[in-house]
């Protein structure tokens, strides 16, 4: 038998949480090997945030705990379009953190960027 | 030719092959049993990267100026001063074939013409544009842009080789608004000072370098030789309503534009007939931008109501002032 799911993030969340609360789990070998994997791609999640978040405070000299998920890069941060150009390369640094052997990111690809989520949506796709 | 053609649809093929990369963002859970081998992973689904990509294709005004370099490509009906109306389009085309975190290089065609000016322009152009960021994006950063372009002066049958130098600096922005003077950014921002922001932003740039121009073919014997120029250029531009404008349905940064940008070139050679010691190109204007794609494209159509006045050599545009309205496209 093969079960094939297809998940978005939140939905993912929703999962863990349901498979904490059930106690079959500590007794499904399978089902513990399905929640250990759901949390290490979450860990991994919040890495990310956590390192974009930082280096966008960084950047912009705004504190990290201000900083929002969906905040426009250009109108909540005031990044002008060529210092979102530059992100280019922080943000294939912090790939590369994640993943050493990750794919770069390109000028072209850091054009696109207008949202913090963004930003971390676009390291995720070098991660997989 | 067949052969040609099919040569060229195996070079597409291994390309295409070259670029696959997972792009599909969605999470997959995959969960076998009832094998001895049992697995669980975590993949993802994958979607071929294409030869082509829109994210390489630029199409903007010009190449030559670093505020130009991104902002759309210009169509409008233009009045003169003297009162007649015709068109003119202001665009540059550019595919970047090296794309990297500091670096791209791209082939770039571009087409300067207004038949409405007193002294109507008419250029085509083709070569190739470098960026490089160079620096650390922490603190501080340049901006280089270097240019090599072929130019066809239809107007007054001229050939050039144009040679364009440009670099920009970009310092870290402080927090406290009155130190936010670097230069690009959004002052302030909305995460900082929102209620500012709701009112007015406002962002500037400044950009200097070396344009050098050689006119190999000319009609006029005297018109053939090189000018080499010092390229100074300042931009300002206010958002207001900018807060006001983000929180409606529109959700669209920089909305509203009201700008001036004012470019000089000082002589430093010249071996032409046509010499003088400045180059001025000024222009002050109003825009309004329509993103019509998804929020995460940066597609844009703007419409603008623009005063220009001055000179640019490098496209064939001679000394004269004008108003232009007109359709501004990004992709």
């Amino acid at each position: 038998m093969k079960l094939s799911i297809s998940l978005e993030e939140q939905d993912l969340v929703t999962l863990k949480e349901f498979l904490a609360a059930q106690p079959v789990v500590q007794s499904s070998t399978i089902l513990a090997r399905v929640a250990s994997a759901i949390a290490d791609v979450l860990e991994t999640d919040t890495l990310i945030d956590a390192k974009v978040t930082a280096l966008l405070s960084r950047l912009t000299s705004i504190p990290a705990d201000i900083i929002k998920n969906e905040h426009s890069l250009q109108f909540h941060l005031g990044m002008g379009p060529k210092r979102i150009n530059a992100l280019a390369g922080p943000l294939t640094l912090i790939a590369q953190s994640i993943k050493p052997n990750a794919d770069t990111i390109s000028i072209s690809e850091a054009a696109q960027l207008t949202t913090v989520q963004s930003c971390i949506d676009l390291i995720k796709t070098k991660l997989l | 030719m067949k052969k040609l053609f099919l040569l060229a649809c195996v070079v597409f093929q291994a390309t295409s092959l070259v670029h696959a990369q997972i792009t599909d963002t969605t999470i997959q859970v995959i969960y076998t049993a009832g094998q001895a081998n049992t697995t669980v992973a975590v993949a993802s689904t994958t979607e071929r990267k294409k030869f082509f990509s829109f994210q390489r294709l630029k199409l903007i005004e010009t190449f030559d100026q670093q505020f130009k370099s991104s902002e759309p490509a210009f169509y409008s009906a233009t009045n003169p001063d003297s009162g007649k109306t015709a068109y003119q389009v202001q665009a540059a085309i550019g595919y970047t074939f090296i794309d990297l975190p500091k670096l791209s290089v791209s082939a770039l065609y571009e087409w300067h013409q207004n038949t409405a000016l007193n002294k109507p322009q008419n250029v085509r152009q083709y070569g190739i544009s470098v960026e490089r960021i160079d620096g650390d994006p922490e603190n501080f950063f340049l901006s280089i842009r270097g240019n090599i372009k072929w130019s066809n002066d239809l107007k007054d049958d001229k050939k050039s080789f144009i040679l364009t130098g440009l670099v920009s600096p970009y310092f870290k922005p402080e927090k406290a608004f009155w130190k936010a003077v670097s230069f690009d950014d959004t002052h302030p921002p909305a995460a900082i000072s929102p209620k500012f922001a709701n009112w007015l932003q406002y962002s500037h740039n400044i950009t200097a370098g070396i344009d050098a121009v050689n006119f190999y073919d000319a009609a006029i014997e005297e018109a053939q030789g090189t000018i080499v120029m010092g390229h100074l250029e300042y931009e300002i531009h206010a958002y207001p309503f900018s807060g006001f404008l983000y929180d409606s349905k529109l959700k669209a940064e920089r909305l509203l534009d009201v700008y001036y940008v004012g470019l000089t070139r000082y002589e430093i050679d010249n071996k032409t007939d046509d010499k003088r010691e400045w180059r001025p190109l000024q222009r002050y204007g109003v825009a309004v931008t329509v993103r019509p794609g998804p929020k995460e494209k940066k597609r844009e159509i703007k419409f603008a109501v623009e005063r220009v006045y001055g000179e640019d050599v490098l496209k064939g545009l001679k000394d004269q002032k004008y108003w232009q309205v007109g359709l501004k496209v990004k992709i």
